[in-house]
């Protein structure tokens, strides 16, 4: 009967909804406050490939141009200019440098901005400050099983020391460092919590040093764990 | 809260709760999406010669590129959609593929909205789904009953009919009938398993393909 009910009540909301208001509202929206994450950017910069099947990245580039410059796409709820949508770009640029892209596109995009890499005490803040961090988040999950997880200071400080050592030492992928270090660091206690009777767990330096001092002592198996 | 309240620095503070570090990033994109909201202020002729300053944040892997933008997005109550410009160098590839971006931006404006008037609309739509639950349970004598009062002798059959509608409707209400069993007819949700196959570069004619299918076949 409850689900009979909510079943009408969706019925009954999609009979109340004016589509063609709704089209009109996105379209409005989309056109106004949309916002575009063109990721990897700098994959699209630089010379064309001389090689293999690749399409040419200038073209890509220039096929782009027009959509972020402003024109109208013709989508199934009808024209959307793209005059006013927000682009955000980003990349690396490890190879290639933002003046690779060609003119025009640099030009559509005014605002330079560059990140710095994650330091070891930013990776501290990472862990605990934000709302979803990720010890708030095991916390919240070790709770389901009625287990309260504590970390101390040193812990916590050694795990941001962990990872900066780790993106120095191998491939540097930033905060997600953290979470390849957390998992590994935590496995046993995910794994192990649901059978055993334990109210409170700590977890201290000396711990993450002995769980993790394996991994990262040998360098090459690093690579493929941490 | 609504971006139109927020200042930059407001914007700033609430991306802070989620990422650390990259002030000047924050502050960047903050301007950016103040911007919009000065632009929509502006008077219409100059409105539409305001162009936003597009931007390009440049930072190695797993600093909060993305992350910015999404909770910029998320604060701003905009749609959003990231795309991997790489994709598009992909073999296969054909020019009108760019297109796309905006399509995928435009359903999710679409299914933003739609589920912000749901939410509009719900109680009044779960005063409706009672009614009808109710006309399910105890289908009407007569098309019209008359008002309570105007009713005769004649009519008693539907004034205790009347009653037993409201007692329903009140242990509906409670939710009493909760998990009492009930019939009913729910049309099938969604096309009939078929995958529409088209050609790269026209995904929009395969999709209205499939919606005219939808739409032959019978809701049962």
């Amino acid at each position: 009967m409850a689900e009979a009910l909510k079943i009408f009540t969706q019925q009954e909301a999609q009979k109340l909804i004016d589509m063609e208001e709704v089209i009109r509202t996105a379209v409005a929206r989309a056109q106004n406050s949309g916002i575009v994450f063109l990721d990897e950017i700098d994959k699209i910069a630089g010379a064309s490939s001389k090689h293999g099947p690749d399409v040419s990245r200038e073209g890509v580039q220039r096929d782009l141009l027009p959509v972020v410059e402003g024109t109208s796409v013709v989508t199934k709820y009808g024209m959307v200019k793209t005059d006013h949508i927000l682009f955000v770009a980003s990349g690396a640029f490890h190879v290639s440098k933002p003046s690779d892209l060609i003119p025009e596109l640099q030009g559509r995009f005014p605002i330079r901005v560059e990140l710095n890499s994650l330091s070891e005490q930013e990776f501290i803040q990472i862990l605990t400050e934000p709302k979803n961090a990720l010890i708030v988040q095991y916390k919240a999950m070790l709770e389901t099983e009625g287990v309260e997880l504590k970390f101390t200071d040193d812990a916590i400080a050694e795990i941001a020391r962990t990872a900066a050592m780790v993106n120095a030492r191998s491939e540097n992928i930033g905060a997600r460092r953290l979470h390849t270090i957390m998992s590994n660091l935590l496995e046993e206690i995910l794994f192990e919590v649901p059978e055993s009777d334990v109210k409170s767990l700590t977890v201290d330096k000396k711990k993450v040093q002995e769980t993790l001092a394996s991994v990262i002592e040998d360098e090459d198996l690093s690579r493929y764990i941490l | 809260m609504k971006i139109d309240q927020l200042t930059p620095r407001q914007i700033v503070n609430a991306l802070d709760k989620y990422i650390i570090g990259q002030d000047k990033a924050k502050k960047m994109v903050a301007i950016a999406l103040r911007n919009r909201w000065r632009r929509q202020q502006v008077k219409e002729d100059l409105r539409e010669e305001i162009i936003p300053n597009n931007i390009i944040l440049i930072g190695p892997t797993g600093v909060g590129k993305t992350e910015i933008s999404r909770r910029l997005a998320k604060l701003s109550n905009a749609p959003f959609v990231k795309v991997e410009a790489s994709k598009f160098t992909e073999v296969g590839y054909v020019g009108r593929d760019v297109e796309s971006i905006i399509r995928d931006l435009l359903e999710i404006s679409v299914q933003m909205v739609r589920e912000e008037k749901t939410i509009a609309v719900e109680g009044k739509a779960h005063d409706h789904a009672i009614e009808r639950m109710l006309d399910t349970l105890l289908p009407p004598i007569t098309a019209k009953p008359k008002p309570v009062g105007e009713m005769g002798e004649e009519d008693k059959l539907e004034l205790s009919h009347q009653r037993t509608r409201e007692k329903l409707r009140a242990q509906l209400l409670e939710g009493k009938l909760d998990d009492r069993p009930v019939e009913i007819d729910v049309p099938a949700d969604s096309t009939p398993m078929m995958q529409i196959f088209s050609p790269m570069g026209i995904e929009e004619m395969g999709l209205n393909i499939q919606e005219m299918f939808g739409g032959m076949m019978p809701k049962k």
